[in-house]
This record gives structure tokens, C-alpha cells and sequence, in this order.
């Protein structure tokens, strides 16, 4: 199940959110030594400043952490266009309202050690189902992503094919890519397809109390 | 449907017309069967905190300046959600167990603001937040339908008004720079070709042509491609010699 966590109701998942930034922490320095900061066992940076949307995979009975990823809309401050710039040629900028990047998905590497046999594929897949359905929900006509050979794997296994665009590039260790989504019902029908997910991935959502 | 009117935000964008911001958002509501638009926008304050530092909307004069009297910024959901929310929100999310929020809520409901409200929060890269607000009275089910048609126009026509609202303060916008990806793809796209066939012509994906028309599209303050290729030569951004 899907939690979808943004500023108004960040109060009411802070465990879930404690749980994300420890997993990425794990996840990005540890196992892949990436450069990011890790402080106090979180991975945080400036763009979870930037409101973010974090799409946050739960256990559906005992609300466990499984995996998670991070949206940003690309009229703000996104990875692609200030971080990673140099992907695109000649100066090019992906900004549009209706396009948003994703960013930092990973899953518990805990995932598929006997107590859930499908493991950390599921949780992919619900997060790329979960995209989906957000991309409908906010009116999006595009996902861009920064990814890296692994995770390019993962999504053509899903047969989630992105639209490589600009120059592949090798960042420490690995090679890195920025790639565009398609989405609409037809990209989310082959997702769920692929992962036998039947109906919507989304939690049930929270009423947040509205406060002066 | 939302691009009835819009056309007019464009133009004052780019400084062609200094129609009034209030009379285009009567005229975009009115064309699209909705009842009011709001646009508030709020810059960070050294404190931290954000404040109103402009509002263009509308609501009956009489409830701004109930408004503005009672201080109801401080109070309104629809400002204390917007600030957090990324997600465009509907009013109905909010829950009313706070006794100041019911009261408003109530007092608000006799001015006619509409039976339905949606949100839309825009971040720029600026600091700035707006929020955008949409209110209809259709019912229930229709309003559903309203919602899901016309999201994706409705965050377009978001910036569109954000830019709008921004630009006495902001300097002239200079011309409008494309990319050469950008370009090609708005000059076949004048041409009258598909997406598909430009993809072919410019040995490209079919995904990337729809990313370049989309923020060649943004670029140029337009609510949809037709709109954006009518500007783009009409502002001389492609030449008009190069769709003949």
C-alpha cells in the first residue's frame, strides 16, 4: 500500500518517514556508495526542503516501511535540471508544469528474506503503479528521472521502457541516465499488468485537520 | 476546454495586452462553467514564514473585505493546507472539527463562493508560493468528471496565471530562447505533422518530440501546442518563412 506524504499531512507518517530516510541512507551510502550526506542515519538534502511528494510503501497489515520515492514538480528545483544538468546537451532544461521528477526510490533490503517471498520486486512495482496513478490524480503528462544501471534494469525487467534522453553518463561508479515516462491509463495499465496489481496501490487518505 | 480565455494570460505575458487579471479570470470561469478563480500568492518573509503579497480574485467584493477585516488569511484552510500541499487539493479534504475553520467555512457559504473547490499549490524557483483556486457549483458527480478531464489543463492554466500575476513586478520578458530540439519539433508541429511523424522526420522518440513540444510549450506561456505554435510565429520565435 501507498502513502502519498507531502507537507500537509508529513505529522501523521513520522514513522514512515523516519523509516524512508534511514532506508535511503542504507540504501545510497552504504551499499552504494553514493556521494550524499548522511546525518544522524538520515539521507536528506536540499530538495526534501523543496515540498517534495514522497510515495511511501507500507505493509498493508502491520504498516511496516518496504520501499519509497520522492517527486518534485520540474518548475521547482529538481536533481535533472541542478544537479545532474550535464545529462542534457547544449543547455537543455525539462520544465514544464505538467511533467515531475522522480527521485530516491529504494526499497528495504530487508524485503524477500522469508517473511514476504515476493520481496522487493512488489514494492517496485507498487511504486511505479503508485506513480502512475499520481501522475493521473495531478494531471501530469510526464515523469522524469535520473537513474542509474541498476535501476535501468529493474524497469525494463518491468517493461516500463523510458525515452533515454541526452547523453548516458558515467558518475562514480556507475552509469547514469535521465529518462522520460510516459503516463496516462495505458502506461499504468501495462504496469499493473506486469505485477498482477488489480486495483488502485494508493492508501486510504488521511483527513489532515485543517489548522489556523 | 480550459483554453477558452486563457489566450488573453498569454498575452499578457508577453506584454501584448494590459487587460485586467480580474476580468480575464471572470472570463476563463465563465467560459468554462466555473464560478470563481483565485490566485494568492505568498514570498518568504526573512522570519521564515511566508506572506500574502498578492491576491487576484474573483469573489464578491463584499466577502474580500470581510476578508481582509477579519483576517481570515490566518484562519482559511485553503492557505494553511496550500503552503504544504504538492498535490492539488480539493476543499471537501478538509476536515472541520476546528471550530475557527467551521466558522469560516460557514461564514463563507453565504457568499456564494461555490459549492466545489479545488486547489492547486505552484512552487516557483523563485521562493514564491501561489496557490490557485478553482470553484464550481456542479454536483457531486459532475464535478468528479470536471476534476479528472481537466486536471492536466487546469495546472497549465495555474502557471499560466502565476506568471500572469508576477508580471508588473517582473522586468519585460525578453525573447523567448528554444532549444534546437525545441524549435524543430514547434516547426513541424506548424507543419501540421503528429507527434509520430515528427519523431520520424527528426529520427527522435515519439517521447522525447512530446517533452520538447511541452516545454517549448511552457517556454512560451501557452495553454495548449496549438496555442504556442499561433505565438511562436506570431512573436517571431520561429519564422514564419520556415512553415511554408
Amino acid at each position: 500500500m501507498i502513502r502519498l506524504i507531502d507537507g500537509t499531512n508529513s505529522d501523521m507518517f513520522k514513522e514512515e518517514l523516519d523509516a524512508m530516510f534511514r532506508n535511503r541512507a542504507l540504501t545510497f551510502h552504504d551499499r552504494l556508495g553514493w556521494d550524499v550526506v548522511v546525518r544522524d542515519g538520515y539521507e536528506r538534502d536540499g530538495f526534501d526542503d523543496a515540498h517534495p511528494l514522497y510515495l511511501v510503501s507500507v505493509d498493508p497489515e502491520t504498516n511496516e516501511y518496504r520501499g519509497s520515492l520522492r517527486l518534485l514538480p520540474t518548475i521547482g528545483p529538481n536533481m535533472l535540471r541542478d544537479v545532474f544538468p550535464f545529462l542534457l546537451p547544449n543547455g537543455e532544461i525539462v520544465e514544464s508544469a505538467t511533467i515531475w521528477e522522480s527521485s530516491r526510490i529504494c526499497a528495504n533490503s530487508m524485503l524477500g528474506d522469508g517473511r514476504n517471498p515476493k520481496g522487493a520486486n512488489v514494492v517496485f512495482g507498487e511504486l511505479l503503479a503508485g506513480i502512475g496513478e499520481v501522475a493521473i490524480l495531478a494531471g501530469l503528462t510526464q515523469i522524469v528521472s535520473v537513474f542509474d544501471a541498476r535501476i535501468f534494469k529493474l524497469l525494463r525487467a518491468a517493461g516500463c521502457n523510458p525515452t533515454v534522453i541526452g547523453k548516458p553518463q558515467r558518475i562514480g561508479e556507475t552509469m547514469s541516465y535521465a529518462g522520460l515516462f510516459e503516463t496516462g491509463e495505458g502506461p499504468l495499465r501495462r504496469i499493473r499488468d506486469t505485477f498482477g496489481i488489480a486495483e488502485t496501490v494508493i492508501g486510504p487518505r488521511l483527513r489532515t485537520p485543517a489548522f489556523a | 476546454m480550459i483554453t477558452n480565455g486563457s489566450i488573453q494570460l498569454t498575452e499578457k505575458i508577453l506584454g501584448v495586452n494590459d487587460v485586467d487579471l480580474v476580468h480575464v479570470l471572470k472570463q476563463i470561469a465563465l467560459a468554462n462553467d466555473l464560478k470563481h478563480i483565485a490566485h494568492l500568492r505568498f514570498v518568504p518573509k526573512k522570519s521564515n514564514e511566508l506572506s500574502l503579497l498578492t491576491s487576484t480574485v474573483t469573489y464578491p467584493i463584499e466577502w474580500q473585505h470581510r476578508y481582509f477585516e477579519r483576517q481570515y488569511v490566518l484562519v482559511d484552510p485553503v492557505v494553511s493546507h496550500g503552503l504544504r500541499a504538492t498535490l492539488p487539493f480539493d476543499w471537501s479534504d478538509f476536515a472541520t472539527d476546528d471550530l475557527q475553520v467551521h466558522e469560516f467555512l460557514k461564514d463563507a457559504s453565504r457568499f456564494g463562493l461555490g459549492s466545489n473547490g479545488l486547489s492547486i499549490p505552484i512552487r516557483a524557483r523563485d521562493g514564491s508560493v501561489s496557490i490557485v483556486s478553482f470553484t464550481s457549483d456542479h454536483s457531486h458527480v459532475d464535478w468528479e468528471l470536471f476534476k479528472r478531464e481537466n486536471m492536466r489543463e487546469l495546472q497549465i492554466l495555474s502557471v499560466l496565471l502565476d506568471a500572469a500575476a508576477k508580471m508588473p513586478q517582473a522586468l519585460r520578458i525578453g525573447r523567448t530562447l528554444l532549444s534546437q530540439r525545441e524549435e524543430q519539433c514547434l516547426i513541424w508541429a506548424a507543419r501540421g505533422k503528429t507527434y509520430e511523424d515528427i519523431a520520424e522526420i527528426l529520427e527522435i522518440s515519439y517521447g522525447s518530440v512530446k517533452r520538447y513540444l511541452d516545454t517549448a510549450r511552457h517556454k512560451l506561456n501557452c495553454i495548449n501546442l496549438t496555442h504556442a505554435v499561433a505565438v511562436a510565429i506570431a512573436t517571431g520565435v520561429i519564422p514564419a518563412t520556415s512553415v511554408r
